[in-house]
């Protein structure tokens, strides 16, 4: 194990628009996806939109004022604000949105006269996240984007690990953003995934996705230098492992091969067994391909009395941001010593014969895991740990 | 680290995919996709083939990914119903899927990323392949670089168009490479997309994988606006 200390937090997503809000959404139960707002469409597909926000940094596309909200709760919570600049400082961000210039108006100019905005250049330029936060913070360490799709968010937590453990830099401002996107809002519709009623994941009758946006940012911290600051050992960032299914673009394997060596990685990482594994925050998107596989791997790694949820109910799937958030609201799980109910879920799947939780339930033990899938084939599995 | 193989592919010589069969499996593969696929392959063989499945990390740097796709993505929803685009253009558009198609076909289950940025991503996706042999996340680390020039960008960037891979491990290769940090000696390349930082590694392995120089160095672009320098000796 290793020991690098979680010392921020910072989420924004339609469950709440910081920490408080999004605890007392969990805690409540409540969710409503609508069509969107953000864009006009004739599709039918539910999705969860961010509420309620506003950002001061207007000349910066959405992802990013997402990104930055975020980032100011974590920073604000790690007690960092004003003094990052003493300490060697890495961002590593996922994203999916923002790496593309997925900007219709902009392209309708060009197949309009040939000419190209150069406006929207600039601001597709200083939307990519990593890049965009250390400019801002002035900061002086490693800076990455992951563009890995749905598990960017999970991958660049992860990196952050390897770079304190590398002492690339003493603190990693880590996790993942995206906006709600009319362009991947019709990808995800042309696949077939995204369902018309709100998401069930696990559920027997799942029918799909509803997309989602928002932003989870976490403050990692080697430990030396969160005890310089008069940090207590709290949460920690024991372990990450990935894998490839080496298999297809868009669908996971079927018996789950990189989410299990991910998984069983991990596990040995951190010298841990599965029945050590408190809960899973799960990817859990309720499409028919995910939920199944996932829920295949739990059970053969797990077995049938793991508990685990997927919060992709409350917040939707924030393709980039997701990763983050969820490693957010795993630790959010660990520390306050409950997890919500899984949204939507009433009846188990025979095919994967396990259930989520389906109402609020009271935690014991000391640690927690928080996967992701992507497209593409990534397989991503991160251990969190809290000191009781 | 050392170098066990490289691969490169661009346009000096006519189009770079001139000549080259893909596996069925890769029918749907867009143009991106296809170079990275070409100079991952180059570099394995080069290698004498030295991947082994869950041992294996794959790392793509990319400036624009593959931005063709995701304009003719656009032409889809400009000139038909949102209901009828193309899953197949969708999914190429994403950055990552060059790195899934390498993965499928050389069967590596280890971890994958595809980084995005216009920032020195490519010496920052070497400081990583580094961190990742060291701390023994792999054995082996396939990292490359591709960059596709279209109608749309080439009002504005200068892109180098191409990919380039290198196959990396603590295994005697033919070349040890060395990173350092210079500050503000950097050539600005950050518009140019992430190849030409890799072509510059791909050229200085050359000479030395040659014999026409014990060592060669060469300097890219990083985050901090300095230089990497990568020094390289046989």
């Amino acid at each position: 194990m290793r020991d690098i200390f979680i010392t921020g937090l910072g989420a924004i997503s339609a469950a709440g628009n910081d920490i408080v809000q999004t605890l007392a959404t969990f805690k409540n139960g409540e969710r409503n996806p609508l069509k969107p707002s953000l864009f006009s469409t004739a599709l039918p597909y539910l999705a969860f939109e961010v509420n309620k926000f506003s950002s001061p940094h207007t000349d910066e596309m959405r992802t990013i004022q997402l990104m930055r909200h975020a980032a100011g709760e974590a920073i604000e919570f790690a007690g960092l604000k004003g003094s990052l600049n003493d300490f060697r400082v890495g961002v590593c961000l996922g994203t999916t949105v923002a790496c593309q210039l997925n900007d219709i108006d902009f392209y309708r100019a060009y197949r309009q006269n040939g000419a190209v905005d150069k406006a929207r250049i600039t601001r597709y330029l200083r939307g990519n996240p990593a890049e965009n936060l250390a400019a801002h913070l002035e900061l002086n360490g490693p800076v990455l984007t992951v563009a890995n799709a749905c598990s960017s968010g999970t991958d660049a937590i992860g990196i952050g690990l390897e770079w304190l453990s590398a002492d690339m830099c003493d603190i990693v401002i880590c996790g993942g953003a995206d906006e709600l996107s009319h362009v991947a809002y019709c990808g995800f519709g042309s696949l077939s995934v995204s369902s018309n009623d709100p998401c069930r994941p696990f559920d027997c009758n799942r029918k799909g996705l509803n997309l989602g946006e928002g932003a989870g940012i976490l403050i990692l911290e080697k430990k030396e230098i969160a005890q310089r600051r008069g940090k207590k050992p709290f949460l920690s960032l024991l372990g990450y492992a990935s894998s490839a299914d080496a298999y297809h673009l868009t669908a996971p394997h079927p018996d789950g091969k990189g989410l299990g060596i991910a998984i069983h990685k991990v596990l040995k990482n951190c010298g841990l067994n599965p029945k050590e594994i408190a809960f899973i925050n799960a990817h859990g998107t309720a499409t028919r391909d995910n939920d199944r596989t996932e829920g295949k791997v739990f059970k053969e790694i797990f077995g049938t009395k793991i508990k685990f949820i997927s919060t992709k109910g409350f917040t939707g799937h924030t393709l980039g941001a997701a990763g983050g958030l969820e490693a957010v609201f795993t630790c959010m799980g660990l520390r306050e010593g409950w997890l919500p109910k899984n949204p939507g879920f009433e009846k188990e799947d025979p095919e994967i014969g396990l259930s989520p939780l389906a109402a609020l339930t009271q935690l014991n033990g000391c640690y927690a895991m928080s996967t992701s899938l992507a497209f593409g084939g990534n397989n991503s599995a991160l251990i969190i740990g809290i000191e009781r | 680290m050392n170098i066990l193989g490289t691969g490169l592919v661009n346009k000096e010589n006519g189009d770079c995919l001139d000549g080259r069969a893909f596996p069925g499996q890769m029918r749907r593969a867009d143009r991106f996709c296809k170079m990275a696929v070409s100079a991952a392959q180059d570099a394995i063989r080069d290698s004498q083939n030295k991947v082994a499945a869950q041992n294996t990390g794959i790392i793509l740097a990319t400036a624009f990914g593959p931005h063709p796709t995701t304009f003719k993505f656009l032409d889809n929803l400009l000139d038909y119903k949102e209901n009828e685009v193309s899953p197949t253009l969708f999914s190429h558009s994403v950055h990552n899927a060059a790195v899934s198609y390498i993965a499928a076909e050389f069967q590596i289950n280890g971890p994958t990323l595809t980084l995005a940025g216009f920032d020195g991503v490519f010496a920052e996706a070497l400081k990583l392949a580094q961190c990742w042999l060291e701390n023994k996340v792999c054995s082996y680390v396939l990292l490359g670089a591709a960059e596709e020039r279209g109608p749309v960008f080439d009002k504005v960037f200068d892109i180098v168009d191409g990919s380039a891979f290198f196959l990396f491990s603590q295994e005697e290769g033919f070349c040890r490479l060395k990173l350092d940090q210079r500050q503000g000696t950097s050539p600005e390349q950050g518009r140019h997309g992430a190849v030409v930082a890799a072509r510059a590694l791909f050229d200085a392995t050359a000479k030395v994988k040659s014999g026409n120089a014990a060592e060669a160095e060469c300097i890219i672009r990083d985050c901090q606006a300095s230089g990497t320098v990568i020094k390289l000796f046989h």
